[in-house]
C-alpha cells in the first residue's frame, strides 16, 4: 500500500510537471493509464486532467477570439471535456480541484461564446477572492489565464446600463482583471524559468540551455498584457498606459517572454513617438533599493506607479503575486523622452535581429517574414527617433547589423544606404546603393543618390555621368528625369574642367549645356536649372547670355547664394566692378557669414576702393574665422577624436556651418578644391599630395599638423594668402612675408603658400628664389595655372626662353581661359622673334580678357 | 460678418494691453476658454492682409514673454499659422516686421536660460552594455562587434546629445532664417500634445502647402514608388496656384526644417488627423525627393514603410494606432529555423567542440 502511495505521488509529480509545461499529449497518456487502471483514489485528478487536456488541446487549434465562428463544432468537440469537468466537480472537494474545474469551465464557456456562464464559473471559483499559498506553476498560469478570461468575457458582455459611471466602472474591472492577469502570468513565467535553470544547472553546457524548450506563453497571456495598457490608451489616459507598459517591462525577464517584450518594447517607444511630447513626458520612477519591499521592489508610494497598487487589489496578500522587477542601485532610469523611446528601441531592435530567421529555405519563409518585419518595424521606429536627434553614425550601425537578414529587401537597404550618406560614410554609401540598384533598376532615386555622391564626395565623375545616363533611360516621363539630365550637365561640366584635351573639353561643355537645357524644358519653375545654364554659359565665357539666365534664377529664387555670387562674378568678368560690389553687398545681406562672397568681395574692393578697404574686409574673415571655428577647435583639441561626430550630432550648428564655411548644400571637400582665389586645374590629385607631404614632413621634422577638420584649417590659410597678395599690391612685401609665415605654420607644403612666397621674392626680383618656389608649387599641383604662368615669365626672365615658352604653352593648353598665360606666351614668342604666333597669342588674352571675371567661375561649385 | 469679428479683436486687444505683466500670466487661464477669440485669430492669419495682424503678433509675443505656461501656449499655437502666411512666396513683399519679430522673440527666449546663459539641451544616448530599469545586459549582448560597440565598452562617460549652444540673432536672414524656423518649430513640437484639434489641422495644411506651391500638377502625378492612394494635391494648393503653377514660385525649405515639419506631422497623424497627416507626409515626401535630401527622405520612407506593411499599427487602429501583435501560435515555428542568434551559438558551438 505504501508502494503503491509512494507510486502516487509519483504519478501526481509527474502530472504536475507536464501540466506545468502545458504538454497535453503527455497529460492524456498518464490519465488514460489511470483511467485504464480504474484507481480510485485519483479518479477525480484523472478526471480533470482528462478535461483539461482537452479543453487545452482544443484551444491550442481555435485560440479564444473576437468570438467562436464555430460554436456548433466546438459544442461538438468540447462535449467529452465537459463530461470529465462535471465529474471531476463531483469529486471530494480537497486539493482544490473542484476549484480548478470551475476555472476551466469558465474557459471552456468562453470557448462556447457563452459569456454569461463563463462569468459565472468564476464567481463561483471566488477568483476574485483568491488567497495566496504556494501555488503551483501550473496554478499559477490558471488563475493568469482566468483573469485573462474573464477580462474578454466582460469585454464582450453587453452593458447593462446606461449609467456613464457604471461603464466606466465596467472598464476600469476588465482592465483591473487583465493586470491582475498580466502580473500573475509574469510570475509564472519567471518561476517556470526559476526551475529549469535549478534544474539545468546540473548541465551546465550552454548547448543544453539552448536546447531547453521555453514555456509557452500562449495568445490568451498576451492579449492579457497587451490589451491593459491599451485599454488605458483607449479610455483617454495616456499615463496610466504609458506606466502599465514601463510596469511589464521592468519585470525581470525570462526566456519565454522575449519575443513579447519586443514587441511590448517597440509599443511603448511608439506610444512615446505618437502620443508624447516634451511637456507631457513624466520619466519612469527609479527603482527602490531592496530593502524597502523585499524583493517585490515596489515603491510604496508614488504617483506614478501608484495606479497599478490600486489596481493590484486592497488586499495585501494579492501582493505576492506579483513578478520580481529589476533593481539596483546603478540601473539607469530614462530621464527624458527621448532616452526612454531609445533604451527601448534598442532593447527591442537587439531581440529582433536576435530572432531574425536566416534560413531561406521554403518551409521557413513565413515565419521569415514575420521576424523580418517586426526587425524592419523597430528599424523604422529607430529610424524617426534617431533621424529628429541627428544621431546618423548609430543609425547607420543599425542597419548594418540589419543586413544579415535583409537579403533582398530593399527597403532596408535603401535606408542603409541613406543613414551610411548622412553619416558620411560615402564610399561605403555607394556600395550599398550600387546593391540597391540590382535589386531595382528602375529605381531613380537609387540612381540619383549614387550620381550625388559620385559628383559631390568621391569625385568619380565618369561613374556619376553613368548614373545619371542610368536615370535618363527611364524616359522623360519620369518625374526625375530632369534631375537625371542636371546631373549629367553636372558631371559633364565637371569633366570638362579636368579634361586635357581641348576638343574633348568643348565637347563635354557643350553636352553640359544641353543637359541643362533639357532639365529647365522639364521643370521650368526650378531656379537651379536656371542658375547651372548661366553657369555653364559662364564658363564658356558668353557672358550676357550667361547673365540672363541668372537673373531668371534670381526671378525664382531671390536669395540664392550660388546664383548672386555668379552674378557679382559676370559682372565682373564685363567690369562693372561697381554693380558687382552691389550684388555681393546684397548677397552678403542675406548671408552675412558667407567667407566664400567675402573672398570675392575682397577682391572687388581692391579695383573698387583700395587696398585698405580690401584689409578690412579680410580682417572680417579672419574674425568670422575665429567665431565660427574656434570654440570648435579648442573643443577638439582638449577631447581629443570624434569631433565630426559632435559637430554632426548637433544638426543646427553643422548647417549654420555648412552656409558659413562651404557656400553650399552639403559639401565638404568642394571649397577646398576649388578656393576662390585657385585656377581651374586644382585638383584633387594636388591636396593629396599635399596632404601625404605633411605627413612625410610631421614624420621628420617638428611640424605637427593641426588638429580639426582640414577644411577650415585651410579656409585660414587662404584668409592669409590673400591678405599677403593685398600687402604685395601695397608694396609691402615684409608685411606680405609675416602672413605667409602664419598660412605656412598650418600648412607649409601647400602649393599655394608656395606659390606665394615666390610672388614676393619675384617682387624682391630674387627670380632665383622665385623660379624655386614656383617650381616648387608646380610640382605638388602640375595644375596650378598662376604657378605655371610665372614660372615661364621667371623663366623668362633669366634667358631661358625655350623652357619658358614650353611651360607657358603648357599653361594655356590646361587653361585656354588664363589671359594671363597667353599675354606671357605672346611676350616670350616676341621675345623670340616669331611675330605671328606672339600676335596671336596677344590677340587671345586681349579678348579674353575681355570676358574674365575677377576671380574664376569655377570658384562657384557645381554641385547635385 | 468680418467687422464683428475685427472690432471683437480689437476690443480683446485693448483689453490684453490694459493688463499689467502680473494680470497678464493669471489671464493665462481665461485664455483656453476664450473660443471666438482664438477662431478669429486663425481667421487673421488665413486673410492675406488684415491690419490687426501686426496688433495681435506684438500681443501673442507679450503671452509668450509672460513666462506663463498657458499664454505661452495660447501663443505656440498659432505658430503652424504663423509660419504658413510668412513663408507663402505672395506674402513675401507684405510688411512682414512683426511676425518676423515675434518668430525671432521666440527664438530667442528659447536659446537662453532665465539667467541669460546660453543653454545647452543634453541627452545621454542610451547603450544596452549597462544595465536599466528594463534590462541586463546579459540577455542582450548585442550580435555584431562593431568598432564603436568596441569603443562604447571603453567610454566610461556615457554618450551624450548635445543641442545648443544656440547663437542670439539680431536679424532673419536668408542664412539663418531655416535655422531660426526649424527652432521654433521644434520649440512647438515639444508641446504638440497640449496644442488643439484646429492648431494640428493647420500644422499638416502648412506642411502641405509649402511643399507643393511651386510644383506642378503633372509633376506630382507620376509616382515610381510608393502608392499614391491619398490625394497628393491638397485643396488649398489647387486653389492657390490657380491654374498658372508656373508663376509661384516654390518654397525653398531646409532639411532640417523638412524633419521638424515630419516631427509634428508623425504626431498629428495618429492624433486625429489622419487624413491631412498622410497628405502631408507625401508632399514632404515628394520635395525631399525631388532635392535628394537624404536625412528627410529617410525619415519620409520609415514612415511610409511602417504605415504601408508592417507590425506597428495605423493611424486608424484607435489612438497612437497600437494594436495587439500577438506571437505566432506554434511555439516552436522558429526551433529549426536558423536565426542570427542562433546561427552564432553554432557557429561559437563548433569552434569549441574543435
Amino acid at each position: 500500500m505504501a508502494a503503491s502511495k509512494k507510486q502516487t505521488q509519483r504519478l501526481e509529480t509527474e502530472i504536475e510537471k507536464h501540466r506545468a509545461e502545458c504538454n497535453w499529449q503527455k497529460v492524456t497518456e498518464i490519465a488514460k493509464q489511470l483511467h485504464s487502471k480504474g484507481s480510485t483514489s485519483l479518479e477525480t485528478l484523472t478526471h480533470l486532467i482528462l478535461g483539461e487536456s482537452h479543453l487545452e488541446t482544443y484551444l491550442k487549434e481555435h485560440p479564444l477570439k473576437e468570438k467562436n465562428p464555430d460554436i456548433a463544432g466546438a459544442k461538438k468537440t468540447l462535449e467529452s471535456a465537459k463530461k470529465h469537468l462535471q465529474h471531476a466537480m463531483k469529486g471530494e472537494a480537497k486539493y482544490g480541484w473542484v476549484q480548478e474545474a470551475r476555472l476551466l469551465f469558465g474557459k471552456l464557456y468562453y470557448a462556447l461564446s457563452d459569456y454569461e456562464e463563463c462569468l459565472g464559473y468564476y464567481a463561483k471559483a471566488g477568483l476574485d477572492d483568491l488567497t495566496v499559498e504556494t501555488m503551483s506553476n501550473r496554478k499559477l498560469r490558471m488563475i493568469a489565464e482566468a483573469f485573462a478570461v474573464k477580462g474578454m468575457a466582460l469585454e464582450k458582455s453587453p452593458p447593462k446600463t446606461t449609467s456613464k459611471i457604471k461603464i466606466a466602472q465596467m472598464e476600469e474591472q476588465i482592465i483591473s482583471c487583465y493586470e491582475k492577469s498580466g502580473d500573475i502570468a509574469l510570475l509564472y513565467l519567471q518561476e517556470c524559468e526559476k526551475g529549469r535553470s535549478s534544474s539545468l544547472s546540473a548541465s551546465s553546457s550552454s548547448s543544453a540551455f539552448a536546447a531547453a524548450p521555453s514555456t509557452y506563453v500562449g495568445p490568451l497571456l498576451e492579449t492579457a498584457i497587451q490589451r491593459a495598457p491599451i485599454l488605458h490608451i483607449q479610455m483617454g489616459d495616456l499615463e496610466r498606459g504609458i506606466n502599465r507598459f514601463r510596469l511589464v517591462l521592468r519585470a525581470v525577464e525570462s526566456r519565454a517572454t522575449q519575443n513579447m517584450r519586443m514587441t511590448l518594447a517597440r509599443q511603448l517607444a511608439e506610444v512615446l513617438l505618437r502620443g508624447v511630447c516634451d511637456s507631457t513626458y513624466s520619466p519612469p520612477q527609479p527603482p527602490l533599493g531592496p530593502d524597502k519591499s523585499g524583493s517585490l521592489s515596489r515603491p510604496s508610494a508614488g504617483g506614478v506607479i501608484g495606479t497599478a497598487i490600486k489596481v493590484a487589489g486592497m488586499k495585501s496578500a494579492n501582493l505576492a503575486l506579483r513578478p520580481k522587477q529589476y533593481i539596483g542601485e546603478h540601473l539607469f532610469v530614462p530621464k527624458e523622452v527621448t532616452e526612454e523611446t531609445l533604451l527601448l528601441l534598442l532593447i527591442s531592435e537587439s531581440l529582433a535581429t536576435k530572432e531574425a530567421i536566416l534560413s531561406r529555405s521554403e518551409e521557413h519563409t513565413k515565419s521569415r517574414v514575420y521576424t523580418l518585419q517586426n526587425a524592419c518595424a523597430v528599424y523604422d521606429l529607430l529610424t524617426i527617433a534617431l533621424v529628429k536627434r541627428a544621431q546618423y553614425e548609430m543609425l547607420s550601425e543599425s542597419f548594418d547589423r540589419s543586413m544579415r537578414f535583409s537579403f533582398e529587401e530593399f527597403h532596408l537597404w535603401m535606408q542603409f544606404a541613406l543613414s551610411l550618406i548622412c553619416a558620411g560614410k560615402y564610399q561605403r554609401a555607394l556600395l550599398v546603393l550600387r546593391e540597391c540598384h540590382r535589386m531595382e533598376p528602375k529605381n531613380a532615386l537609387v540612381a540619383l543618390h549614387a550620381a550625388k555622391l559620385c559628383f559631390n564626395h568621391l569625385q568619380r565623375m565618369d561613374e556619376g555621368i553613368d548614373w545619371a545616363k542610368k536615370v535618363l533611360e527611364l524616359g522623360d516621363d519620369s518625374p526625375y528625369a530632369h534631375k537625371g539630365y542636371q546631373a549629367l550637365g553636372i558631371g559633364c561640366s565637371l569633366k570638362a574642367s579636368e579634361a586635357p584635351l581641348q576638343a574633348e573639353r568643348q565637347e563635354l561643355q557643350k553636352k553640359a549645356l544641353d543637359a541643362f537645357m533639357r532639365a529647365y524644358s522639364l521643370d521650368e519653375n526650378n531656379h537651379e536649372h536656371l542658375f547651372y545654364i548661366g553657369l555653364q554659359y559662364a564658363l564658356v565665357r558668353q557672358i550676357s547670355e550667361a547673365i540672363g539666365f541668372v537673373r531668371k534664377s534670381l526671378k525664382l529664387n531671390d536669395t540664392h547664394l550660388e546664383s548672386l555670387h555668379l552674378l557679382a562674378l559676370l559682372l565682373s568678368a564685363q567690369k562693372k566692378y561697381q554693380e558687382a560690389l552691389k550684388v555681393i553687398e546684397i548677397a552678403l545681406s542675406g548671408h552675412p557669414s558667407n567667407l566664400s562672397l567675402l573672398f570675392t568681395k575682397v577682391k572687388l574692393e581692391e579695383f573698387v576702393y583700395d587696398s585698405e578697404e580690401a584689409l578690412m574686409t579680410c580682417k572680417r574673415m579672419l574674425e568670422l574665422w575665429k567665431s565660427t571655428h574656434e570654440s570648435m577647435l579648442s573643443n577638439e583639441s582638449s577631447r581629443g577624436t570624434g569631433l565630426l561626430e559632435r559637430v554632426t550630432s548637433d544638426k543646427r550648428s553643422l548647417a549654420h556651418i555648412h552656409l558659413v564655411e562651404f557656400s553650399d548644400r552639403d559639401s565638404a571637400a568642394k571649397y577646398v578644391q576649388n578656393p576662390p582665389k585657385s585656377s581651374v586645374h586644382n585638383s584633387i590629385a594636388a591636396s593629396r599630395v599635399e596632404q601625404a607631404l605633411s605627413e612625410v614632413a610631421s614624420s621628420i621634422h617638428s611640424y605637427t599638423p593641426r588638429q580639426g577638420p582640414q577644411q577650415a584649417w585651410l579656409l585660414q590659410v587662404q584668409i592669409w594668402l590673400t591678405i599677403a597678395e593685398i600687402y604685395l599690391s601695397m608694396k609691402k612685401p615684409d608685411e606680405a612675408t609675416a602672413c605667409i609665415q602664419e598660412a605656412s605654420s598650418i600648412f607649409p607644403l601647400s602649393h599655394h603658400v608656395m606659390f606665394m612666397r615666390g610672388l614676393v621674392h619675384e617682387y624682391k626680383h630674387e627670380f632665383l628664389e622665385a623660379k624655386k618656389f614656383y617650381s616648387d608649387a608646380v610640382s605638388i599641383n602640375p595644375g596650378h595655372i598662376k604657378s605655371l604662368q610665372h614660372l615661364g615669365v621667371i623663366l623668362h626672365d633669366l634667358g631661358n626662353s625655350v623652357l619658358a615658352e614650353k611651360v607657358l604653352r603648357n599653361a594655356v593648353n590646361m587653361d585656354p581661359t588664363s589671359h594671363h598665360a597667353w599675354n606671357s606666351l605672346g611676350k616670350v614668342l616676341e621675345c623670340q622673334d616669331e611675330f605671328d604666333s606672339a600676335s596671336q597669342c596677344l590677340l587671345t588674352a586681349v579678348e579674353l580678357e575681355s570676358t574674365s571675371p575677377i576671380i574664376p567661375f569655377t570658384a562657384i561649385p557645381r554641385l547635385l | 460678418m468680418a467687422t464683428m469679428e475685427q472690432r471683437m479683436l480689437q476690443e480683446w486687444i485693448a483689453e490684453c494691453k490694459s493688463l499689467s505683466r502680473a494680470e497678464l500670466s493669471s489671464y493665462g487661464r481665461m485664455l483656453k476658454e476664450q473660443k471666438e477669440i482664438t477662431e478669429a485669430i486663425y481667421g487673421v492669419f488665413q486673410q492675406p492682409d488684415n491690419e490687426l495682424r501686426d496688433s495681435i503678433c506684438g500681443q501673442l509675443f507679450e503671452f509668450y514673454r509672460s513666462g506663463d505656461s498657458e499664454c505661452r501656449r495660447f501663443c505656440l499655437q498659432y505658430i503652424p499659422s504663423i509660419l504658413y502666411y510668412y513663408l507663402t512666396p505672395s506674402n513675401k513683399n507684405k510688411s512682414l516686421d512683426r511676425l518676423e519679430a515675434l518668430l525671432l522673440g521666440i527664438y530667442n527666449l528659447d536659446v537662453v536660460e532665465v539667467d541669460g546663459r546660453q543653454k545647452v539641451k543634453t541627452c545621454i544616448i542610451p547603450t544596452l552594455a549597462k544595465p536599466s530599469i528594463y534590462h541586463e545586459p546579459v540577455h542582450l549582448s548585442s550580435v555584431a562587434l562593431t568598432e564603436s560597440a568596441l569603443s562604447s565598452h571603453q567610454k566610461k562617460e556615457t554618450q551624450l546629445i548635445k543641442s545648443g549652444p544656440f547663437p542670439q540673432e539680431k536679424i532673419i536672414t536668408a542664412q539663418n532664417r531655416f535655422s531660426i524656423l526649424s527652432h521654433v518649430l521644434y520649440i512647438y513640437n515639444t508641446g504638440i500634445a497640449c496644442m488643439k484639434g484646429t492648431s494640428h489641422e493647420i500644422l499638416c495644411k502648412m506642411c502641405s502647402h509649402l511643399c507643393t506651391t511651386g510644383y506642378t500638377k503633372q509633376s506630382l502625378t507620376p509616382q515610381t514608388n510608393g502608392s499614391l492612394s491619398t490625394s497628393t494635391l491638397s485643396d488649398s494648393t489647387s486653389l492657390l496656384t490657380n491654374g498658372y503653377p508656373e508663376y509661384q514660385p516654390r518654397v525653398h525649405l531646409s532639411p532640417e526644417f523638412m524633419i521638424e515639419m515630419l516631427t509634428g506631422v508623425y504626431y498629428v497623424m495618429f492624433n486625429g488627423h489622419q487624413k491631412s497627416g498622410r497628405e502631408a507626409l507625401e508632399n514632404i515626401h515628394y520635395v525631399a525627393c525631388q532635392q535628394l535630401l537624404s536625412e528627410v527622405i529617410l525619415v519620409t520612407s520609415a514612415i511610409k514603410n511602417s504605415l504601408s506593411s508592417n507590425p506597428s499599427g495605423q493611424p486608424a487602429d484607435g489612438p497612437i494606432g497600437i494594436s495587439i501583435a500577438l506571437t505566432p501560435s506554434t511555439p516552436t515555428f522558429t526551433r529549426a529555423a536558423i536565426t542570427n542568434a542562433s546561427f552564432k551559438a553554432r557557429r561559437v558551438s563548433r569552434a569549441s567542440g574543435k
